[in-house]
C-alpha cells in the first residue's frame, strides 16, 4: 500500500481542483450513517447502563434531593455504568470503523474499475488482521491514556478500575477508528509515511479530506470533552453524578457526538461548495472563452 | 536601569491597588472610646460571685474535655482532661460544659480582644499578631479597673501569655502579673494564695505549642493535658465558694471548649432556650454559645457593667433563678447593644448603618446590622478605586509586554518617558472632590491618582494594537484560573485544579514535540515533558488538607492529619545536607529519644546548623557569585598548521573552545537562583523540601522544553526561508541561526501555575491556620522580631519568590550570545537581553496581577456570601501576598541579569584580545 498512498498524498498536495474532480465520496450514505452512529452512541451512553437494574436492586441512597430513577441507574455504580458504555462502544466502533474504512478506500480508489475491485478485495481480505492490529493499538492507547489521566490528577492508587475503564473508553473513541482506517503508526523506519500521516492528523490537527475529518474531529472532541468533564467534580453540590469517572465519561461522549456532527457540517459545507463549483465551472469557462 | 525602575513602578501600582482595596474591603471596625457608665446597683443585682478565675488554654478543642469523645478516641488527647466532666457529673447544678464558637480570625490576639471587649474581631489586626497594640475600647478589664478605683473591687491578677500585658498595660496589677511565654503551673499557686484580686486570668500556651509542633496525636500532648488536669484539680481545691471558675479554649478548630464551674448558686436548665450542636465525630450534642457571649455573662455575674462595645448576649440559663431575672438581664443586654449601635451610627463611619426598622434586641439583628457597616459609601469608593488601579495595572503591564514583543526601534525613548508623568499629576484634585467622597482621605486619593494616571499614560504611550493575534493567543488557562475564585468550591480545591491546568498548559509543547523535524529535538521535548508531568504529579501527592476538603482529602504532608511530624517517605527521600539536617534534628527532638539533656543539645545544635547554613549560603554564595559571575571555560589548543592551509603570517592555528557558551546567560543566573533556592529550602519542612526539589527539577525540565520548542520554530522559519532562497536545508546549522527568541505569554503560564502548585505542595493552603508557625523557630529558639517573621514568610511565599526569580530564566536559557564576528553591536545586544528578560517578568506579574484582580473582584462581589471570611477574603489576602513576593523576586532577578550580562560582556571582551576565536561550541 505505501506507494499508492504516497502518490495520493502527492496528488492531494498538488491542487484541490483536480482532487475534487477525482475524489468520489458517498456523501448521502455518510450523512445517514453518521446520524445513526450518533444516535446509537447516545443510546449506549444513556440507556445501556439502565440494564444495570437487571442485576439486582440498586443500593439505597440517602440524599436531601432525590433524583429520578433514570439518573439513579446511571449513578448507582459508576464502574458498571462505564463498563456498559464501553461494551456498547466496542460493538459500535467496529461497525462505524468498517464504514469509515470503506469510504477511505472509495475516496482513494483510482484506476480502472478492475483495479478498484482488486484493491477492494485485498482490503477486505486484510480486514481481520487490521482489526487485530487496531485492537492491539487501542489497548496500548488505553495504557497511555490511563497514565495521562493519572498525571492530570486522577487518584494514583484508588479507583483503578474506574480510571482504567474511562481510559479504555477514551482510547476506543480516539484511537480505534484511525488505527482501523489508516493502520497503526509504527515506529519502524520502513513506513515513515504512515507515521507522518498520523503526526499531521493528530499533532498538527490538520485533516485534509472528508475521511480524515471524520476521524480527527471526533478524536479531538473526545479529549476536549473529557477535559471539560473534569470541571464539575470539585463543586460542592453533592450530586451522585459527580462521582468519578462519570463526568469525564459523559463529557468525552458529548464531545465525540458534537465533534462528529461538526465534521458532518464541515464536510457538507465543503461538499456543497465543490458541487457548486463543479456546476458553475463549465459556464464560466464558456464565458471566459 | 530602565527595567528596574519600571518594575519598581509596577510594584508601586500593585501595592497601591492592594492598599486601597484592603482599606475598603476588610472590616476595619471603628473603636469607639465610649464606656459604659451606669448606676452600679442596676448591674450588681445580678451578681452572684465575688471573684472569677478565667483560665484560657490556647487551642483547647471541645473534644478534649467532652464526655463523649469521637469514636475511636485518640489515646493522646481524648479522655485525659477529665476533671471538668467529672465535676459536671458529680455536681450537675454547679457545672456547665459548653461548645464555644469563635469568630474568625482565630488567632490569639483576636480572641483576646473578643474575649475582653465582646466585639467582633477584625481582619486588619492580624498583621499585629506578633505585637499587639493597646486596647482602647471598653472591656471587662476597663470596667473592672474603673470599679477598682472606686474601691468596690480588687485588681486583676494575671499569669501566662504576655499578649494580655501588651493589650492592657494599665489594668493588670503588676504586683500580681507573671507574664511568661509558656505556661508555668507553679506560679499560679502564688497568685491564688493571695486574695486581693477580683479577676485572675491565666493563659496557657502549652497545648497550642504542642499542637503546632507535634500535632494533637503525640505523647507530648497527652503529657500536657495531664499536667493541665492536675493543675485544674489543685485549683478547684483552692478556690472558695465565691469564686467563679471559667475554663476556656480561645481557639480550636471551629468549636472550642468552655466550662463554667460554680460553687455557690445552683441554677436550673430551662431547656427551651438551649441551642445544641454536635462536635464533628461525637455522638451527643452539647449546649453551644458564641465565645463573646461570655463577656456579658461574666460581667453580670460579677456585678459589673457590660462593656460598651459588647455584641454578645448573656447565657440565659445562668440567670434563670425563678424571679424572672432572665428577662431583665436580657433586656439590659439588649439596651446595651442598642446604645452601642446608636453610638456607632452617630459616629463618622456609621452613616450606612440603618437599623431603625429592626428592633435591635436580638443578637442576630445586631450582627446583621454590624455586617452592614462594611457597606458604607467610603468603603465602596475605596474598593472601586483599588479594583480600578489593579485593572489599569494589568492593562499597562500587558501593553508594555506587547510593546516589547513588537520590537520597535523607538521603544527605548518611550520607556524613558514613563516614570514621572503620573505621580506628579495627582494631589491637586483632592480639594475639588473632597465634598463628594465622604471619608476618603487625601493620601488615598493621591495614591489613586498617581497609580491611575501613570498606568493610563503608560498604556496610551505603548499603544497596544488589538490584532487578531491577541485574540488568538487569549490565555484561556489564565481566565479559567481567575474564574476559579468566583466559586467557593473551586477556590477550596484550587490545589487540585492548578496541576490540572499546569499539565494542560504543556499540551501545545507536546504536540509540537511530535512534529519536531529532528529526532533529537523530538526526544528532548517529549522526554522533558514526561519528566515535568511526573514531577508535577508527584508534587501533588503532598498536601495539607484544608478544613473544607474533608473528608475527600487525606493529609500527606505530615504523617497524619493530627500530627505534624514528617512522613517516613520524606525522611528517606530528603537529601542529607545542612539545611535538611536541621529538620531531621527537629524530628528527632520531637520524638524525644534522648531525654532532656540530649534535647537541649539537639535544640542548640539545630539552631546552630541553621544559622551557619544561612550565613554560608547568603554571604559566601553571593560573594562567590559576584566574584565569578560567568560560567565559561576556555580551552585553548594550538597545533601546527596543516599543509593545505597556506598562510604566510601564521605558523600555528589556535583553536579556542568556549565551554558553556551556548548558555552563557542562563547558567550564571541559575547559580544566583540556586542561592535563593537554598535559603528557601532551609525554611521548608522535610516534605516541603522534597517537593521543592521536585519543583526545581520540573522548572529545569520546563526550561529545556521551552528551549527545544523555540528551536523547532526556528528550524521551521529557517526551512521556509531556505526553500525561498533555494539553499539546501541540511546546510543550515542550528547554532548559527538567528532563532526566534521572544518570550510568549503561553510560555509564562506554566511557570506561574508551577509556582502556585509548589505553594500547595509545600504544605500550604490559603488559610490562616495553615501557616507553618513551626518555621518561626528555624533561626532562633524563641520568637524574636525579624528572624521568626522572615522565616515564616520565606516558608509561605518562597515558591512565589523563586518563580519570580526564575522568570528571567525563561528569556535567558540558551539565549544565543552575540557572535563577535557579526557586525551587530554588543551594546544593543545586551539591551535586547535585558528587555527580553523584562518582557518575561512583565508577563509573570501580569498573570499574578490578574489572579489578584480576580480574587479581589469576587471577594468584593460575594461579600454577602456565607464563605466570604473563610474562603474568599483569605484567598484575596494570599493573592496580595503572592503579588508582593513575586514583585520582589522579579526585581532581584532583573538586578541579577543586569549584573550577569555586564560581567559577561567584560569577560568576553577580555578573551577576545587573547586570541583569534574560531570555534564556538559547547553545551550549557
Amino acid at each position: 500500500m505505501p506507494p499508492a498512498r504516497a502518490r495520493t498524498k502527492k496528488v492531494a498536495l498538488s491542487s484541490t481542483a483536480s482532487e475534487s474532480q477525482r475524489s468520489f465520496f458517498p456523501f448521502f450514505q455518510y450523512a445517514s450513517v453518521v446520524g445513526v452512529h450518533v444516535i446509537l452512541a447516545g443510546f449506549t451512553a444513556l440507556y445501556l447502563p439502565q440494564s444495570t437494574r437487571l442485576f439486582g436492586p440498586l443500593p439505597v441512597r440517602k440524599t436531601d434531593r432525590p433524583q429520578s430513577e433514570f439518573m439513579e441507574a446511571l449513578t448507582a455504580r459508576p464502574a458498571v455504568t462505564v463498563a456498559w458504555t464501553l461494551a456498547g462502544l466496542c460493538v459500535l466502533q467496529v461497525w462505524w470503523g468498517t464504514w469509515v474504512r470503506k469510504w477511505y478506500f472509495e475516496q482513494n480508489a483510482h484506476g480502472t474499475s478492475d483495479e478498484i475491485k482488486i484493491t477492494r478485495a485485498k482490503a477486505k481480505g486484510v480486514w481481520f488482521s487490521r482489526l487485530r492490529e487496531a485492537v492491539g493499538f487501542t489497548l496500548l492507547a488505553t495504557v497511555v491514556t490511563h497514565i495521562v489521566i493519572v498525571l492530570f490528577g486522577a487518584p494514583l492508587l484508588s479507583h483503578l478500575l474506574q480510571t482504567g475503564l474511562l481510559a479504555s473508553t477514551v482510547a476506543i473513541l480516539t484511537a480505534f477508528v484511525p488505527a482501523l482506517v489508516f493502520g497503526y503508526p509504527s515506529l519502524a523506519s520502513d513506513t515513515p509515511v504512515n507515521r507522518l500521516n498520523w503526526i499531521r492528523l493528530f499533532a498538527e490537527l490538520s485533516p485534509r479530506n472528508p475521511v480524515e475529518r471524520i476521524v480527527v474531529y471526533p478524536a479531538v472532541g473526545t479529549v476536549v470533552g473529557a477535559w471539560v468533564g473534569a470541571f464539575p467534580i470539585p463543586l460542592d453540590w453533592d450530586r451522585p453524578w459527580q462521582a468519578w469517572p462519570l463526568t469525564p465519561l459523559y463529557g468525552s461522549l458529548a464531545g465525540y457526538i458534537i465533534a462528529s456532527l461538526a465534521a458532518l457540517a464541515v464536510n457538507s459545507l465543503k461538499w456543497l461548495a465543490q458541487e457548486q463549483l463543479r456546476s458553475v465551472q463549465p459556464s464560466t469557462k464558456y464565458k471566459s472563452s | 536601569m530602565i527595567a528596574v525602575r519600571l518594575l519598581c513602578w509596577l510594584a508601586f501600582v500593585h501595592i497601591t491597588g492592594i492598599y486601597l482595596f484592603t482599606r475598603g474591603f476588610l472590616l476595619s471596625r471603628l473603636a469607639l472610646p465610649n464606656k459604659s457608665r451606669e448606676e452600679q446597683e442596676q448591674w450588681s443585682r445580678f451578681a452572684t460571685h465575688k471573684r472569677a478565675v478565667l483560665l484560657v488554654i490556647d487551642a483547647l478543642r471541645f473534644d478534649f474535655v467532652s464526655d463523649h469523645p469521637p469514636d475511636p478516641p485518640s489515646p493522646n488527647h481524648h479522655n485525659i482532661l477529665t476533671l471538668p466532666r467529672e465535676l459536671t457529673a458529680a455536681y450537675p447544678q454547679h457545672s456547665f460544659i459548653f461548645n464555644a464558637y469563635a469568630d474568625p480570625p482565630t488567632t490569639t490576639l483576636q480572641r483576646i480582644k473578643g474575649l475582653s471587649t465582646g466585639s467582633l474581631p477584625t481582619f486588619v489586626d492580624i498583621g499585629e499578631s506578633f505585637s499587639g497594640s493597646v486596647i482602647q475600647e471598653d472591656s471587662l478589664l476597663h470596667q473592672l479597673g474603673s470599679s477598682w478605683t472606686q474601691g468596690q473591687f480588687s485588681g486583676v491578677a494575671f499569669v501566662g501569655d504576655n499578649t494580655w500585658l501588651s493589650l492592657f498595660p494599665t489594668f493588670l496589677d503588676h504586683n500580681l502579673s507573671y507574664p511568661f511565654d509558656s505556661f508555668d503551673v507553679e506560679d499560679l499557686h502564688t497568685v491564688d494564695s493571695g486574695n486581693q484580686w477580683t479577676l485572675a486570668i491565666g493563659h496557657g500556651l502549652g497545648v497550642d505549642h504542642a499542637g503546632h509542633r507535634v500535632g494533637p496525636d503525640h505523647p507530648v500532648m497527652r503529657a500536657k493535658l495531664e499536667q493541665m488536669n492536675t493543675f485544674l484539680g489543685q485549683l478547684v481545691r483552692i478556690i472558695d465558694e465565691d469564686t467563679l471558675l471559667i475554663l476556656l479554649g480561645d481557639h480550636g478548630m471551629d468549636q472550642t471548649a468552655g466550662v463554667l464551674l460554680f460553687r455557690r448558686l445552683p441554677y436550673p436548665y430551662p431547656p427551651k432556650l438551649l441551642p445544641k450542636t454536635t462536635f464533628p465525630g461525637e455522638r451527643l450534642p452539647h449546649r453551644s454559645i458564641q465565645q463573646i457571649d461570655l463577656v456579658p455573662t461574666i460581667s453580670l455575674l460579677l456585678g459589673l457593667p457590660i462593656p460598651f462595645n459588647n455584641l454578645g448576649s448573656i447565657v440565659p440559663e445562668l440567670f434563670d433563678r425563678g424571679d424572672s431575672n432572665v428577662n431583665e438581664a436580657l433586656e439590659l443586654n439588649a439596651r446595651q447593644i442598642k446604645r452601642y449601635l446608636d453610638a456607632y451610627r452617630a459616629s463618622a463611619s456609621g452613616g450606612e448603618l440603618d437599623v431603625s426598622d429592626a428592633p435591635s434586641d436580638t443578637r442576630v439583628s445586631a450582627l446583621f446590622a454590624f455586617s452592614r457597616l462594611s457597606l458604607s459609601t467610603c468603603r465602596l469608593t475605596l474598593i472601586g478605586g483599588g479594583l480600578l488601579v489593579m485593572f489599569t495595572g494589568i492593562v499597562a503591564s500587558y501593553a508594555l509586554y506587547t510593546l516589547l514583543g513588537n520590537s520597535g526601534g523607538d521603544r527605548k525613548q518611550k520607556l524613558e518617558k514613563i516614570g514621572a508623568l503620573g505621580s506628579v499629576a495627582s494631589g491637586f484634585a483632592y480639594p475639588l472632590v473632597r465634598d463628594y467622597l465622604d471619608g476618603v482621605h487625601a493620601h488615598h486619593l493621591i495614591l489613586f491618582g498617581a497609580a491611575l494616571t501613570s498606568s493610563l499614560t503608560l498604556s496610551l504611550t505603548c499603544k497596544p494594537r488589538f490584532t487578531f493575534d491577541i485574540i488568538k493567543s487569549t490565555p484561556v488557562l489564565l481566565i479559567l484560573h481567575t474564574l476559579c475564585f468566583a466559586s467557593n468550591s473551586f477556590t477550596i480545591w484550587e490545589d487540585h485544579i492548578v496541576p490540572f491546568l499546569c499539565l494542560t498548559s504543556l499540551v501545545p509543547s507536546v504536540l509540537i514535540g511530535f512534529t519536531a523535524p529532528t529526532p533529537r529535538l523530538r526526544n528532548r521535548i517529549l522526554g522533558f515533558s514526561t519528566l515535568f508531568a511526573v514531577c508535577v504529579r508527584l508534587m501533588m501527592l503532598s498536601t495539607v488538607c484544608r478544613e473544607e476538603q474533608h473528608p475527600n482529602c487525606t493529609v500527606t504532608f505530615y504523617t497524619s492529619s493530627t500530627s505534624s511530624a514528617p512522613p517516613v517517605l520524606a525522611l528517606v527521600l530528603a537529601p542529607c545536607h545542612g539545611r535538611t539536617t536541621f529538620w531531621i534534628f527537629e524530628w528527632i527532638h520531637s520524638m524525644e529519644w534522648f531525654g532532656d539533656v540530649g534535647n537541649m543539645w539537639l535544640r542548640n545544635g539545630r539552631t546552630m546548623v541553621a544559622r551557619v547554613t544561612v550565613m554560608l549560603v547568603i554571604f559566601a554564595g553571593l560573594a562567590f557569585w559576584s566574584a565569578i559571575p560567568v560560567c565559561l571555560d576556555i580551552q585553548r589548543t594550538e597545533r601546527l598548521k596543516s599543509s593545505h592551509f597556506k598562510s604566510p603570517d601564521l605558523d600555528t592555528q589556535v583553536t579556542v573552545t568556549l565551554l558553556g557558551f551556548a548558555n552563557a546567560f542562563g547558567s550564571p543566573y541559575l547559580i544566583l537562583w540556586s542561592i535563593f533556592l537554598s535559603v528557601v529550602w532551609l525554611c521548608m519542612q522535610l516534605t516541603g523540601q522534597v517537593v521543592l526539589g521536585l519543583f526545581t527539577v520540573a522548572l529545569l525540565a520546563y526550561l529545556e522544553i521551552v528551549d527545544s520548542v523555540r528551536d523547532v520554530w526556528g528550524l521551521y522559519q529557517a526551512y521556509s526561508k531556505g526553500f525561498a532562497s533555494t539553499t539546501h536545508p541540511s546546510n543550515l546549522n542550528l547554532d548559527g541561526l538567528p532563532l526566534k527568541r521572544e518570550v510568549q505569554f503561553s510560555e509564562i503560564v506554566p511557570l506561574a501555575l508551577l509556582a502556585t502548585h509548589a505553594f500547595y505542595g509545600t504544605g500550604h493552603q490559603p488559610t490562616i491556620p495553615a501557616l507553618q508557625w513551626k518555621t518561626a523557630f528555624v533561626l532562633v529558639s524563641s520568637v524574636r522580631f525579624p528572624y521568626s517573621q522572615i522565616t515564616v514568610i520565606l516558608n509561605t511565599l518562597g515558591p512565589y519568590f523563586l518563580a519570580g526569580l526564575a522568570a528571567p530564566l525563561l528569556a535567558l536559557w540558551n539565549f544565543p550570545p552575540f557572535l563577535p564576528s557579526s557586525p551587530s553591536l554588543p551594546v544593543s545586544h545586551q539591551e535586547d537581553v535585558v528587555l527580553s528578560v523584562l518582557r518575561s517578568c512583565l508577563g509573570l506579574t501580569t498573570y499574578f496581577n490578574s489572579l489578584l484582580l480576580g480574587s479581589a473582584v469576587f471577594a468584593a462581589g460575594l461579600r454577602r456570601h456565607l464563605m466570604v471570611w473563610k474562603v474568599f477574603a483569605p484567598r484575596y489576602m494570599f493573592s496580595a501576598l503572592e503579588m508582593g513576593a513575586l514583585d520582589m523576586g522579579v526585581l532581584v532577578g532583573v538586578w541579577g541579569v543586569w549584573r550577569t550580562s555586564a560581567a559577561r560582556k567584560r569577560g568576553i571582551e577580555g578573551d577576545r584580545r587573547g586570541g583569534t576565536v574560531r570555534n564556538w561550541s559547547g553545551e550549557g
